[in-house]
């Protein structure tokens, strides 16, 4: 994009001005999907826990044997 | 004549950022990022040690047929973050900025990365975080068929395993997962100790030796180490879930004691700390040794995974006698799984075929006698050119006039530890090295020891060891008789981390212990990172000689040429304080 020389140091400042704007309104927006949706399923979730049996450990591993090895994916 | 086929593994985004290239399944180069950009542990796409990787084999990236990269982001954080978050919810609201604000520009986009930076359109694989570690391990070791354990802070959900590999298959077979860990065990522990996270553990396994296993009682209501190796550790003990720090109040209640203040003095208390932390580690990873060998009735065992950089454990395993050899992949850490992720997808995805065991770490740049001599012309340095064929015994003759070296050879070492290429060596014999390395030269903590390079063929006559430790990754003791002729790298318990050295590996650094051999009859030296405390190993010359004017090394060797630091004209005479402010603490 072509800016103008007289233009320069006004666009500089606004684009520094974006960047602070920018993770204002990110925090902002990331804080009330914490809030609201991630608090949603955490309580949904807390409840659940609750309402389930807790069974006495033997042991701790986890049983992977079965799992696939498909690299392919990041998932 | 087939084409060759070239795999690029990269590990990146969390710490220990590296790069290696395999052709036709055996490693061409490999190398850390942080020897490049000078940041130590640095985990920004490794842009270096990928140019010097291309440019080591002499192919672009349109040659490559895949790239591998060390760990499944999308599963780390849509599955392990965002649960966590969830799960601890109402807490951990600053954690999940500061996770968002890394995943969201840069960490979810790996692909995308991967593809803009190295110009590369072609097929990318993604094995998990320790199917990657275990890969570094078992593939690298020769073992037709061995089990496998993995033991880090955390990948994607696992933090430990035991697999089995056999020829070219290798398969996890049980885990734990996240917070279970015991990598974030010794990591909160070092956070309690005032040391560095992910960057000091080692210095609290140092310092273990110093002290009494008297909190060892205490350590159990931290961990429940359950007879079949596996584990659970006592989360109300640990804020790492939510907080931006490893340990809270609960911990200082357990104990008794507030976290140390990071650089504040080293107490009894601190050193009881540690050993009690070392004996239950030790426990932990002899179950899971136990585990290893009921669930596999293999013979051999491979480690990996940053716990298996704790050598005291190694030294512990080996000697148990569960396995008849162990084998620890050098680079244990996250720099080693891009090693492994390169392997795996050449073992399984590939078929390719199984090569003997990894011999030496010597995998990174080299710089030729010319590349040498000209860059100490354009500096302006006087040295001295000895011939190649006189050099081991002139440096021999130097070593035993108490002289520190910095030594600086061949193809830069892959991993964490020196091994004689990029190293500052000392004549073990002499006390006083150890003070003047550790204080002088490499400005880190007095306690520190220093660990041991001796002839292969002369080890059990110093060491309880009967076995070959080419990495430094175990210890035993100093036999008693000898203790008194090597104190500078017998630590306070007798303990020594021990890298024997035959001329297969390296044959000019093994010709030097044989000079120093025949000249003293001691065939063995201090071999200590050639870099000071919070800088990356050296890579190249300019680092070497900068590393070398700012401290009290007393000469440096780069190739065939000698710097005599007492010949220097006053005008190179340089400030430590100076540069050790450009590196941050660790």
């Amino acid at each position: 994009m072509h800016i103008p020389v007289p233009l320069r140091r006004l666009y500089d400042l606004w684009m520094r001005f974006s960047q602070v704007l920018g993770r204002i309104m990110s925090t902002i927006l990331l804080t009330i999907l914490w809030i609201f949706v991630f608090g949603l399923y955490a309580i949904i979730l807390k409840c659940m826990r609750l309402v389930s049996r807790q069974s006495s450990k033997e042991t701790y591993w986890i049983d992977v044997s079965d799992h696939s090895t498909e690299m392919r994916y990041q998932f | 004549m087939n084409k060759p086929i070239y795999i690029l593994g990269l590990s990146c985004f969390y710490h220990d950022s590296a790069a290696v290239l395999l052709r036709d399944g055996e490693i061409v180069f490999a190398a850390q990022e942080e020897r490049y950009t000078r940041k130590k542990h640095d985990e920004a796409f490794p842009k270096s040690a990928i140019a010097h990787a291309l440019e080591h084999a002499g192919i672009t990236a349109n040659d490559l047929n895949a790239v591998a990269f060390y760990e499944k982001p999308m599963l780390k954080f849509f599955d392990r973050i965002l649960q966590t978050t969830m799960k601890v919810w109402p807490r951990g609201l600053r954690q999940y900025h500061l996770a968002m604000h890394e995943w969201m520009p840069k960490k979810l986009w790996t692909p995308q990365i991967i593809q803009k930076e190295l110009g590369y359109k072609g097929k990318i694989f993604y094995p998990a975080h320790h199917e990657s570690h275990a890969a570094s391990a078992f593939f690298c070791s020769g073992f037709p068929d061995a089990a496998v354990i993995t033991a880090d802070g955390v990948g994607e959900w696992a933090t430990t395993t035991i697999g089995h590999g056999q020829g070219k298959d290798l398969k996890l077979l049980k885990e734990i997962r996240y917070p279970h860990s015991l990598g974030l065990l010794y990591s909160a522990i070092t956070y309690y100790l005032g040391f560095k996270v992910n960057s000091a553990e080692y210095k609290v396994m140092g310092l273990a030796p110093y002290g009494e296993p008297k909190y060892v009682e205490q350590m159990r209501q931290l961990i429940d180490l359950k007879p079949d190796g596996s584990f659970a550790l006592a989360m109300q003990y640990f804020t790492y879930e939510y907080g931006l720090r490893m340990t809270g109040k609960s911990i200082e209640t357990l104990f008794g004691k507030p976290t140390r203040d990071p650089e504040s003095p080293l107490e009894q208390f601190h050193k009881d700390i540690a050993r009690s932390l070392q004996e239950i580690t030790d426990e932990a990873m002899l179950n899971l040794a136990r585990a290893a060998k009921q669930l596999t009735g293999s013979k051999y065992l491979c480690l990996a995974g940053g716990v298996a950089l704790n050598c005291v454990s190694n030294g512990k395993i080996l000697r148990s006698g569960i396995f008849e050899d162990i084998f620890i992949q050098p680079a244990s850490g996250d720099a080693g799984g891009a090693l492994g992720a390169a392997l795996m997808v050449w073992h399984k995805q590939m078929q390719g075929e199984r090569l003997p065991r990894m011999q030496h770490t010597y995998l990174g740049n080299a710089y030729s006698q010319e590349e040498i001599e000209q860059f100490l012309k354009d500096q302006g340095m006087p040295y001295d050119t000895v011939a190649l064929h006189d050099l081991p015994q002139y440096v021999a003759k130097l070593l035993e006039g108490e002289n520190v070296l910095g030594w600086f050879q061949g193809r830069m070492e892959f991993g964490p530890r020196s091994l004689g290429n990029r190293s500052i060596i000392a004549d073990a014999r002499n006390p006083e090295n150890w003070k003047k390395v550790n204080l002088k030269i490499k400005f880190r903590e007095s306690f520190r020891p220093f660990a041991p390079t001796i002839l292969e063929e002369r080890t059990k006559e110093y060491f309880a060891l009967d076995r070959e430790s080419p990495y430094m990754l175990l210890v035993a003791d100093t036999l008693p008789d000898k203790r008194r002729e090597i104190p500078a790298v017998t630590h306070v318990d007798s303990s020594a981390r021990i890298q024997t050295i035959n001329r297969n590996q390296n044959a000019l650094y093994y010709d030097l212990l044989k000079a120093f051999e025949a000249s003293t009859g001691c065939p063995v030296i201090i071999n200590t990172s050639f870099n000071v405390r919070g800088e990356p190993i050296v890579e190249s010359p300019k680092d070497a000689l900068n590393c070398f004017l700012h401290t009290h090394m007393d000469y440096l060797v780069l190739g065939q040429c000698v710097i005599d630091k007492k010949k220097l004209p006053p005008e190179w005479k340089r400030s430590s304080e100076e540069y050790l402010k450009q590196f941050a603490l660790d």
